[in-house]
C-alpha cells in the first residue's frame, strides 16, 4: 500500500515536462538570444511553402501556402496543388478578415487555429526571452506567458517547444539552410488525441529586413 | 410595321446563330473525338495579387479515351489524381518518401473537376450542367465556360479552353477565380494517339 502511494507520488511529480533552467551570465544573454531569434524573419515579406499535413488519425493531405507580412498585418492564402484558393484572409489588429473560405476552412475556429500556427512559425512569442540558460544539456531561451511557456533551443534543427501548464503541447523544428531568414523546412507537431503534424517546405520568399 | 420587321430579323438571326453554333460544336466534337490518347507536360502558373511572380507548378498529363486521366504534379508538390472510369483516386507523396492516399475532403471536388475535363477533352462542351459554353473563333480559338450556378460562380468566375494549331487539341486552360486570381495551365510537348498502358491510370508508380 505504502509502495503504491510512493509510486503515485513519483508519477505525479514527474508530470511536468518543463525543464528547470540554470541561467547563463548576463554577458552571454544577447548572443544566445540572437541565435534563438534566427527562426523568425523580421520586416515585411512574402513566402510560399508546400505543406504536407498529417491529420489526426494519420491521414495525409498536401497544400500550398502563401503567407505575407505587411505593415498592416498578416495575409494568408491556402491553395490546393491545382491552384484552387481554399482560404484567403488577413489578420489585422488581432481580428481575422476572411476574403474567401471553402468548407471546412469556413469554420472560424479553424481560421483562428490556423493563424495561431502561422504566428508560432514566423513570430517570436514576445519581445525578448524572460530567461536564457541551460537545461538538459541544451541552451534555452524561455518566454513565459500566463499558462504558457515557450522554449527555443538554437541549432540545426532549431527547436521550439511550447508547454501549457508545464506539459509539452507543441514542437516546431526549423531545418536549414536559412535563405533570406527562412528555414528550408519547418515541422510543426502538436501533441494529444487530436495531434497533427505539418511539414512546411520553402518554395520561394521575397522581401525581408534584418 | 418597322417593329415587326426588326422582330423577324432578330428571329432569323437567332435561328441562324444557333444553327451555326450547333455546327461549331459538332465540328469541334468531331475533331476531339479523333484523339484517342494525349501525353503532355504541363506548366501551371498561379497568379495572385499577393505574389510578385506567378507560382509555377509542373507535371505530366495523360489522357486515354474515353474516360482515363492521370494528372500528376511533380513540383513543388508531388500529388497525382488518377481517373479510370468512375474510379477516382488521389495520392500525395509525403516527406517520408512514400505515396499515400489523400485523406482530405477534396476527392469529391477532384472527381467533379476530372469528369468535367474528360467532357471537355471529348468535345462535350455544350452538354455541361454546370457551365454555359461559348465558342470564340479567335485566333486562337477558344471555348469560354461560364458557371450557370451562382454558388459555383462565387468560386470560379470562368474557364477558358484555348486551342492549339492542331485541330481539337487544347493549348491551355485558364481558370479565373476572381480579380487577380487566375490559374493558367499550359500544355507542352503534346503527343497524340500513342499507346499508354491502362495501369498508368490505376497505379500511382
Amino acid at each position: 500500500m505504502k509502495r503504491g502511494l510512493v509510486i503515485i507520488v513519483l508519477m505525479l511529480s514527474a508530470c511536468s515536462d518543463l525543464p528547470v533552467i540554470r541561467q547563463v551570465p548576463l554577458s552571454m544573454r544577447t548572443g544566445i538570444t540572437s541565435t534563438c531569434m534566427k527562426a523568425y524573419p523580421g520586416g515585411q515579406w512574402t513566402a510560399v511553402h508546400s505543406i504536407d499535413i498529417t491529420l489526426p488519425g494519420g491521414g495525409h493531405s498536401m497544400m500550398l501556402g502563401v503567407t505575407s507580412r505587411t505593415a498592416h498585418g498578416l495575409h494568408s492564402v491556402l491553395m490546393s496543388p491545382e491552384g484552387m484558393v481554399l482560404f484567403q484572409g488577413d489578420l489585422t489588429g488581432g481580428k481575422i478578415h476572411v476574403q474567401r473560405a471553402v468548407h471546412p476552412m469556413d469554420d472560424p475556429e479553424f481560421q483562428r487555429r490556423m493563424f495561431n500556427d502561422i504566428r508560432r512559425l514566423f513570430f517570436p512569442p514576445g519581445q525578448g526571452p524572460a530567461l536564457v540558460g541551460r537545461a538538459q544539456k541544451r541552451i534555452i531561451c524561455r518566454w513565459v506567458m500566463p499558462g504558457r511557456v515557450v522554449d527555443v533551443t538554437p541549432g540545426d534543427p532549431l527547436v521550439v517547444r511550447e508547454y501549457r501548464h508545464k506539459r509539452l503541447r507543441l514542437v516546431i523544428r526549423y531545418r536549414g539552410p536559412f535563405k533570406g531568414g527562412f528555414a528550408h523546412r519547418m515541422v510543426l507537431q502538436t501533441r494529444g488525441l487530436l495531434g497533427y503534424k505539418m511539414v512546411f517546405t520553402l518554395v520561394s520568399a521575397k522581401g525581408r529586413a534584418r | 410595321m418597322k417593329t415587326v420587321k426588326i422582330l423577324c430579323l432578330t428571329v432569323v438571326l437567332t435561328w441562324a446563330a444557333s444553327d451555326c453554333a450547333a455546327d461549331t460544336w459538332q465540328k469541334l466534337r468531331g475533331q476531339m473525338q479523333g484523339i484517342r490518347s494525349i501525353r503532355a507536360d504541363f506548366v501551371q502558373e498561379k497568379t495572385l495579387k499577393i505574389l510578385q511572380n506567378p507560382l509555377i507548378s509542373k507535371g505530366i498529363f495523360l489522357f486515354k479515351a474515353p474516360d482515363m486521366i492521370r494528372w500528376e504534379y511533380k513540383s513543388p508538390v508531388r500529388v497525382v489524381s488518377l481517373v479510370h472510369g468512375d474510379t477516382v483516386r488521389r495520392y500525395v507523396f509525403t516527406e517520408a518518401g512514400k505515396w499515400v492516399p489523400d485523406s482530405s475532403n477534396s476527392l469529391q471536388a477532384i472527381r467533379m473537376v476530372m469528369h468535367r475535363i474528360i467532357g471537355w477533352l471529348t468535345g462535350r462542351f455544350n452538354q455541361d450542367a454546370m457551365f454555359e459554353a461559348t465558342y470564340r473563333a479567335g485566333p486562337p480559338a477558344r471555348v469560354v465556360l461560364t458557371p450557370k450556378d451562382r454558388h459555383l460562380s462565387a468560386i470560379i468566375s470562368g474557364v477558358d479552353l484555348v486551342f492549339s494549331d492542331i485541330p481539337g487539341v487544347l493549348r491551355e486552360i485558364v481558370i479565373r477565380e476572381g480579380a487577380d486570381n487566375t490559374t493558367r495551365i499550359r500544355f507542352e510537348n503534346v503527343r497524340l494517339n500513342k499507346p499508354i498502358p491502362n495501369t498508368r491510370f490505376r497505379v500511382v508508380q
